[in-house]
């Protein structure tokens, strides 16, 4: 019985292969739970070692009953097989046409009692395979739909062999076990291939992306960093492995890693640090994360990001936003120049008629020195308050860096109204003020101003149409609940539309003639830049109002904390 | 410039500015009186004497403008002179064709201000000059009776008497004593006197008097 020997170390070989395959896939199966192809592959090369063990077993020729029970289970294990390959070509063709892989399922399990139902079965699943097959080369995975078309073809190819031997068109020995082997050494193959291609491509986008990567043992210890974290901080792979942050200090600026906290949940850690490389100031950001428990480390992930041009970039917008500030203060005060020049010329005014009046006195035979002495003050006044008006127009227009100072938000809108006295003389506007005691904020003075002379200007514009009798303004600045200081504005204007109501403080929304429809846009944003809130309401008969909030401060509590 | 009883009135609500204009009126011998708003200057109306107004025009509540047209709604005749910080050539003229007599710049020069405070108060004292001459012909010519009036307008005219008396349908004789009489009641001398004091009161020479034309019926 040479041949038979021959054949039984065949299988033996058939079976070893297939067990290597079931174990190699397994383990890959059990390190990535999330894939399921290659858990279905292992299976599959398992139920394929099964089917190979029983038939080498059968070839021993046993007595007749054990033959029946060992060629009862090739049947099942032939069967299993297929039932597990419809599900892993299923999974690996990404095809799951649900009812016919349950009535594919059932065929073959039918199969097991009714054997001739079998061809029929393997010949629709390898429809089926084909099918997926098809299916993968439309959506461009030609590399799958080939390896599998290939090992399929090669199998039904051996199976038409073995058919045509059973039938004695051929004569030659039983070869449908080339068929299982072919497809499943052309399978593992490429689901090998396709693991280290997918680890490959990991290892690029990880050396790739734009931020510094690294693994950190429980003791803070590096196990692996990407290439772009080797490059910024100047060291290698070898030099950091198995080295805390302290350790590498000498060598590197990595102070940045040492930032952070470990916890004990998932929850990721951010920090950032500043950075001087090369004589520039470089800005990270280090975000951490702790991995699941994974054997006994507790392993913890940070990735790196150079902020540096998110910092310049935000340094940039917000010395753009002051600018555009500072364009609307210089705006708001051209068309303010009627106030200003009141504003100014009334001192002037005043100081003029005092000196020529002191002059002409002086002119006198006995001088009234009492007189003289009345006039000079009100010189010196009237001088400091025309220098207070320079003062106020220069902090307008020159200066941009906004500085926080403890300021009566009530002081401050009596101010605004006296340098809108004239404008609002001129536009006829009736106005009734209420203010609160002690209503203080910590903020910059003029950017309040700049946002109070907004509404109000918008106000006194939103009237310029009315009748003179609805011609009023009333402004009021509260304390809220102590919290909050609420400066509200209410005008009599027209009443205006739900869409420009609601896009009120959108940019370029205006519908004003004059004006670039910024005003209030830059008003919320000043507002919101000093952490307030800033709305409009209708009001139940005509006209709107403006409301905005700021954090109350309590002036003892400034001053205390000022000293300290 | 010569005070006399004359009064300067000082509108400006402005306290500093206010205080600065009285000095400077005072310094130039002038008596001052201000006013913080128009209403207040109401209040304070008649005003007989010689004066003028030195006049803010943009104040809260009644402007400046305002005032001064309403000025001749309480019978006040007092020339105006107007400061302002920021006037424009549109106001400025707006403003003198209201009548106003000065239109001023502040901050204002004492020589421009004294000089038109000057001009305004010799203005409104030839003013109130004519207007007493005006009255007192006003009186005499209410002295009149029918017959007089009628005889004044032909004198008027440059009627002889004896074209009077055909007119009006009386002797020449009448026509004398009448215009005697009205030479008397007028308290002029000569007719040249007369036509003189009667432009001054508004009544001129008719062309063609219709009425007095037609004879008597």
């Amino acid at each position: 019985m040479e041949t038979t020997e021959t054949a039984i170390l065949g299988e033996c070989v058939f079976i070893g292969v297939c067990v290597f395959a079931a174990l190699q896939h397994g383990l890959v199966a059990l390190q990535r739970p999330l894939s399921r192809t290659h858990l279905l592959f292992a299976l599959l090369c398992l139920t394929a070692a099964m089917y190979f063990l029983d038939k080498t077993a059968i070839m021993r020729l046993p007595p007749a009953e054990t033959m029946v029970r060992l060629q009862q289970w090739k049947t099942l294990t032939s069967v299993l097989f297929f039932v597990v390959y419809i599900l892993f070509v299923a999974e690996y063709t990404r095809t799951r046409p649900w009812w016919l892989l349950i009535s594919l399922g059932v065929l073959f399990l039918m199969a097991f009692w009714i054997r001739l139902l079998m061809p029929g079965a393997i010949a629709l699943a390898l429809v089926f395979s084909f099918y997926g097959c098809i299916r993968l080369y439309r959506q461009s995975v030609q590399r799958r739909a080939l390896t599998l078309g290939v090992g399929v073809g090669l199998f039904l190819f051996f199976m038409l062999l073995k058919n045509a031997i059973n039938y004695g068109y051929m004569d030659f020995y039983d070869v449908s076990e080339y068929g299982f082997l072919a497809l499943i050494v052309i399978m593992s193959f490429n689901l090998m291939y396709e693991l280290r291609e997918s680890e490959r491509r990991m290892h690029v986008v990880l050396d790739n992306v734009p931020a510094g990567i690294y693994l950190k043992d429980s003791q803070s210890r590096y196990l692996w960093a990407n290439s772009k974290f080797i490059d910024w901080f100047g060291v290698t792979r070898d030099t950091i492995t198995g080295k805390t942050d302290s350790e590498l200090a000498p060598l590197a600026p990595l102070s940045i890693a040492d930032t952070e906290r470990p916890s004990t949940d998932q929850q990721a850690q951010l920090s950032e640090v500043e950075i001087s490389k090369d004589g520039e100031t470089h800005t990270y950001a280090t975000m951490t994360v702790q991995l699941p428990v994974d054997g006994e480390q507790q392993k913890t992930v940070g990735v790196i990001t150079d902020m540096t041009g998110l910092r310049q970039a935000e340094v940039e917008a917000i010395r753009v936003r002051q600018q555009l500030w500072r364009a609307d203060r210089v705006a708001s005060i051209s068309t303010l120049t009627a106030s200003l020049a009141h504003e100014l010329n009334q001192p002037l005014s005043a100081i003029l008629s005092n000196a020529q009046a002191g002059l002409r006195f002086l002119d006198e035979q006995s001088p009234n020195l009492g007189e003289i002495k009345a006039i000079l003050d009100d010189i010196v006044r009237d001088n400091k308050r025309a220098g207070g008006v320079i003062g106020g127009l220069r902090n307008m227009l020159l200066r941009s860096e906004p500085q926080r100072n403890l300021i009566d938000l009530a002081e401050i809108t009596r101010e605004v109204q006296k340098l809108l006295y004239t404008e609002m003389l001129n536009a006829q506007i009736e106005v009734n003020t209420y203010y609160d005691e002690g209503c203080y904020v910590m903020a910059d003075k003029t950017l309040i101003l700049q946002v109070q002379l907004n509404l109000i200007i918008n106000a006194i514009e939103a009237m310029h149409d009315q009748p003179t009798s609805q011609k009023r303004l009333e402004i009021s600045v509260v304390n809220e609940g102590g919290t909050h200081r609420k400066f509200m504005i209410c005008d009599h204007g027209p009443s205006i539309s739900s869409e420009r109501f609601n896009n009120l403080f959108s940019m370029f929304a205006s519908t004003k003639s004059k004006g670039m429809g910024i005003g209030l846009a830059i008003c919320r944003s000043i507002i919101e830049s000093h952490d307030g809130k800033i709305w409009a309401e209708r009001n139940l008969g005509q006209g709107l109002t403006f409301f905005f909030t700021l954090p109350a401060v309590h002036k003892l509590d400034a001053v205390n904390e000022h000293s300290a | 410039m010569k005070p006399g009883n004359s009064t300067v009135f000082v509108v400006d609500d402005e306290k500093s500015v206010r205080n600065s204009l009285v000095r400077l009126l005072r310094s130039a011998g002038c008596q001052v009186e201000a006013f913080a708003s128009a209403d207040a200057f109401l209040e304070r109306l008649p005003i007989d004497d010689v004066g003028c107004m030195v006049l803010d025009i943009s104040m809260p509540g009644k402007s400046g403008s305002v005032l001064h047209e309403q000025l001749s709604d309480h019978n006040c005749s007092l020339p105006v002179i107007f400061l302002t910080g920021h006037g424009d050539v549109p106001m400025s003229v707006r403003e003198m064709k209201k009548g106003a007599v000065d239109f001023l710049l502040k901050p204002v020069d004492a020589k421009a201000l004294l000089a038109a405070v000057a001009a305004a108060l010799g203005r409104h004292r030839a003013a109130l000059a004519k207007q007493h001459q005006q009255q007192e012909v006003v009186l005499h010519l209410q002295q009149l009776t029918q017959r007089e009036r009628q005889v004044l307008e032909c004198m008027l005219d440059g009627y002889m008497n004896k074209q009077t008396a055909l007119q009006m349908g009386i002797a020449e004789k009448t026509v004398k004593v009448h215009r005697s009489r009205v030479m008397e009641k007028m308290a002029v001398h000569s007719v040249a006197e007369l036509v003189h004091r009667c432009e001054i009161a508004g009544i001129h020479r008719h062309a063609t008097p219709a009425e007095m034309r037609k004879p008597p019926a």
